[in-house]
């Protein structure tokens, strides 16, 4: 992509990178929507909005969130939900990726709120799983059990991650630079995960005239959680696995 | 509830089918191309609506598809733009977990409310003495 000086690209050069990663998001969800519970949409503009920036993602963001109601239908809340969380999403990631080609690696501040929120969401996880907090369908509690066990061991296998992999990076390690990141990338995108869900049960209720502390609310938030609990588990593998193969492809086109 | 009807999680369901099973005796008070009722009766085990309805259709009761974790089809009349199949009961609440709400919608049969359910044909129990709907509702 042609550079104009300063790290600037043609405003045409960057319409057109914007153009295909909103394509690319409506054709993944729409293809990925056969498999319910998984999705390759996070990763995909993660990695998108990481390599091209704030403005780059929040745009493909909002073009993707706004053009997939053609495919999947015209739903206010689901409008709203989505024009909020992916461009919050976008800039988190396209702020993040800036910072961290600056900077080389996590600052203390970022690796320390890191920590807090994979930390809370273990914690959260396995304090759920073993007292049984969550009222879902009884045919459904011993496969959430086992889910919230699974994000709560994740969460502790990214932790240390993180941790082990900022220290490396910290070193002068830049080959283990890239896995730094996608560790990094997947525990803000799990804690995105859990908030999308979260989002979606304060917005479904409120347009839905429910009021939010209703019991048809609580059955839906309840409900959410046999949903969360598969995304969230499947937003940390898919970065996990996608991040480093994917930045290597938007990075070669970002920095043409 | 677009949400939780479309994104019944995959997994879950693939896992659902190792926790569910039971047995009942598979009947239909109301069997029709717009509507399925049945109240449960002497069920054994854990059963969902999804094994009520194999039970149903190995008994060569009724037809159904499900797509995505939807009802897409049953007894030969599928789903399609503004109509679609709605899933009601009295099963509300039972030890604290909430299976329906009135605010989602209701249907009355035989002098009964039943409302919207929670969860769809995979996750939804069926639970002796309560009664169930298969409703082809038109938005």
């Amino acid at each position: 992509m042609k550079d104009l000086g300063g790290g600037r690209r043609s405003a045409a050069a960057e319409c057109a990178a914007v153009a295909v990663a909103a394509a690319l998001l409506i054709a993944v969800q729409y293809a990925f929507s056969w498999v319910p519970g998984v999705e390759a949409v996070t990763v995909l503009l993660l990695c998108f909005s990481w390599s091209f920036g704030v403005r780059a993602g929040v745009f493909a963001a909002t073009a993707f969130s706004l053009l997939r109601c053609f495919i999947f239908g015209f739903s206010p809340s689901a409008i709203v939900l989505y024009l909020v969380y992916y461009p919050a999403f976008a800039a988190t990631f396209g702020a993040t990726g800036g910072a961290w080609r600056r900077r080389g690696g996590l600052s203390a501040g970022a690796l320390a709120c890191v920590n807090a929120v994979l930390l809370a969401v273990a914690a959260a996880s396995g304090v759920c799983a073993a007292l049984g907090l969550i009222k879902v369908s009884r045919l459904a509690k011993a496969m959430l059990a086992a889910l919230l066990w699974t994000i709560c061991g994740l969460c502790v296998l990214l932790l240390v991650a993180v941790d082990v992999l900022s220290a490396l990076n910290a070193r002068g390690g830049a080959r283990v630079r890239p896995f730094c990141a996608s560790a990094f990338c997947a525990a803000v995108a799990a804690a995105f995960t859990v908030a999308f869900t979260l989002l979606d049960d304060a917005i479904t209720p409120l347009f839905m005239g429910w009021g939010l502390f209703s019991a048809a609310s609580a059955g839906y938030f309840y409900s959410s959680f046999t949903v969360l609990a598969v995304q969230t588990v499947c937003a940390i593998i898919t970065v996990c696995l996608l991040f480093v193969p994917l930045t290597s492809v938007t990075d070669r086109f970002a920095r043409r | 509830m677009k949400k939780m009807v479309l994104a019944a999680p995959l997994a879950l369901v693939l896992l659902a089918g190792c926790f569910g099973g039971g047995a009942a005796k598979y009947t239909t008070e109301v069997n029709t191309e717009e509507l399925v009722v049945f109240v449960a009766e002497d069920i054994s085990g854990d059963m969902s609506w999804k094994d009520y309805f194999d039970g149903l259709k190995n008994a060569g009761v009724i037809t159904y598809s499900l797509s995505e974790g939807m009802l897409s089809e049953l007894n030969g009349v599928g789903n399609a733009d503004g109509s679609y199949w709605m899933l009601y009961s009295d099963l509300a609440e039972l030890d604290g977990v909430i299976y329906g709400n009135a605010e989602w919608g209701t249907y009355d049969y035989d002098g009964r409310q039943l409302v919207s359910c929670a969860y769809g044909l995979e996750l939804m129990p069926v639970v002796d003495g309560y009664a169930y709907a298969a409703v082809y509702v038109t938005f």
